[in-house]
């Protein structure tokens, strides 16, 4: 009896066997084929974080780049990265105030300043003319609150005399007076910027404090209806504070004479609409006052 | 052999350009994006025919102090403000990816308008009620806000850019 269902065999004798097809998992395929997914990935991602990662300026921290609509003035800026003209610590001219004329500094001579004041100070950083981290300044400020309200700065919600204490300045300059010059009694003022200095001393014992004097207002304010501002109240604080400055060992640096015209006002020109505050040329004259009158 | 490679290859590639596709996403959801940049268009609003005073466009230390945002917070912005202290004027717009940092912003573009008002409550009354006219708004993950003497007409500017 033969088997006749089943399928022949090779005539050859050889046999052959139909495998079926085994899948293999090659660990070196797989290796691969993850390490050219992970460099396309990484690719694409570098080449969109340079395209669309920095449209907005980079402006360094300390850099103050100003533009303003209409105008093409090119202003005082300060730089930590500017290197200084001056190779070592210039001396300091004994006390003499007001402070006189001497050498125009650059302006990486603010790099250890901190300004401290009410809007018009403010407008130092508002327009971009010093960094905001040595500006500390709010609106509205003045003598009666120097000393409690918080401003905002780069070393958080605090007080100017806290913020001073954290910066640590070689060089502290003070403009207040302008909030307070039509209500505030020449004795309180004197006496709260006597308060200030004590604080500032000593939060920061090692500075040099600069007492500016408060700035000139135009003709239309002096006879504003509403808190009307003359330029002769305003010269009469002035007087006091350098006798101040003189008794408290402080410069007293009288910007107040770079900004006004012949007839002892401020010029409606260089003022903003409420003939106080100032237009950002006229910020470069107090800028540039500052600059040769350092006492250096 | 040759199969085998073959078979690999198409597999890689495959994959790659699925990552490709996957990667390219773009992260700032299904919303449309303005056609300008922030800054292009708070620059057109500030040369518009609205009455600005001195304006300054803002660089970015100042803008993330004032608005207590940091990097990271917001994609792209835009801020023009009045230099001198005695007006209120602004104009900011933010870009955001959406989401919770759209909300984010809009909070702290609220907080900043809200705390202008209060600054100038005392100090210049008329300035407090400029600031407390004007409102903060979102659109397609964008924040924008203007304190002028044309919100309306700066709002149409926004909104253009979106057309």
């Amino acid at each position: 009896m033969g088997r006749t269902n089943q399928t022949p065999r090779s005539s050859s004798g050889s046999r052959r066997r139909r495998r079926r097809p085994r899948l293999r998992f090659n660990f070196g395929t797989v290796l691969f084929i993850w390490f050219i997914s992970f460099l396309s990935c990484f690719v694409l991602f570098m080449i969109s974080a340079n395209l669309f990662g920095t449209e907005h300026e980079q402006i360094p921290t300390d850099s103050a780049a100003t533009q303003s609509t209409g105008t093409t003035t090119t202003s005082t800026q300060a730089t930590e990265s500017t290197t200084t003209t001056v190779t070592e610590e210039p001396e300091t001219d004994a006390l003499v105030n007001p402070v006189p004329e001497s050498d125009k500094r650059s302006a990486s001579y603010f790099n250890d300043c901190v300004f401290i004041g009410d809007s018009i100070t403010q407008g130092l950083a508002d327009y971009q003319l010093i960094p905001v981290k040595h500006v500390f300044a709010g609106i509205g400020m003045n003598l009666s609150k120097v000393m409690t309200e918080k401003i905002m700065t780069t070393y958080g919600n605090v007080t100017a005399v806290e913020a001073v204490q954290q910066a640590q300045p070689k060089k502290i300059y003070i403009m207040l007076g302008s909030n307070g010059i039509a209500w505030m009694e020449q004795a309180d003022m004197i006496a709260q910027y006597t308060a200030l200095l004590d604080a500032l001393k000593a939060a920061s014992p090692d500075s040099q404090i600069y007492i500016l004097s408060i700035p000139p207002v135009t003709a239309e304010r002096e006879t504003a209806a509403e808190g009307p501002i003359t330029n002769a109240a305003v010269d009469e604080y002035n007087s006091a504070l350098l006798t101040l400055a003189n008794a408290y060992g402080a410069r007293y640096v009288d910007s107040n004479t770079a900004l006004k015209g012949n007839d002892g006002k401020l010029p409606t020109e260089q003022a903003s609409s409420d003939g106080i505050h100032f237009k950002k040329a006229t910020y470069e004259i107090f800028i540039d006052y500052i600059l040769t009158h350092t006492g250096e | 052999m040759m199969k085998s490679l073959m078979k690999t290859s198409v597999l890689s590639l495959a994959f790659c350009l699925s990552a490709a596709v996957f990667c390219s996403c773009d992260d700032g959801g299904s919303e449309a994006a303005a056609k300008k940049s922030c800054k292009e268009i708070c620059a057109e609003i500030v040369a518009s025919d609205i009455a600005f005073p001195e304006m300054v466009e803002v660089n970015e230390d100042n803008f993330r102090l004032r608005y207590g945002l940091a990097e990271g917070d917001y994609a792209e912005y835009g801020v023009y403000w009045a230099g001198d202290g005695a007006m209120a004027d602004e104009v900011c717009v933010i870009k955001t990816s959406g989401g919770d940092q759209l909300t984010k912003v809009k909070t702290a573009v609220e907080t900043r308008r809200d705390a202008q008002a209060n600054l100038y409550q005392d100090y210049a009354p008329d300035q407090a009620d400029r600031i407390r006219a004007s409102s903060v708004t979102a659109k397609n993950n964008y924040v924008f806000w203007t304190v002028s003497d044309g919100n309306d007409t700066a709002t149409a500017i926004f909104d253009k850019a979106f057309e």
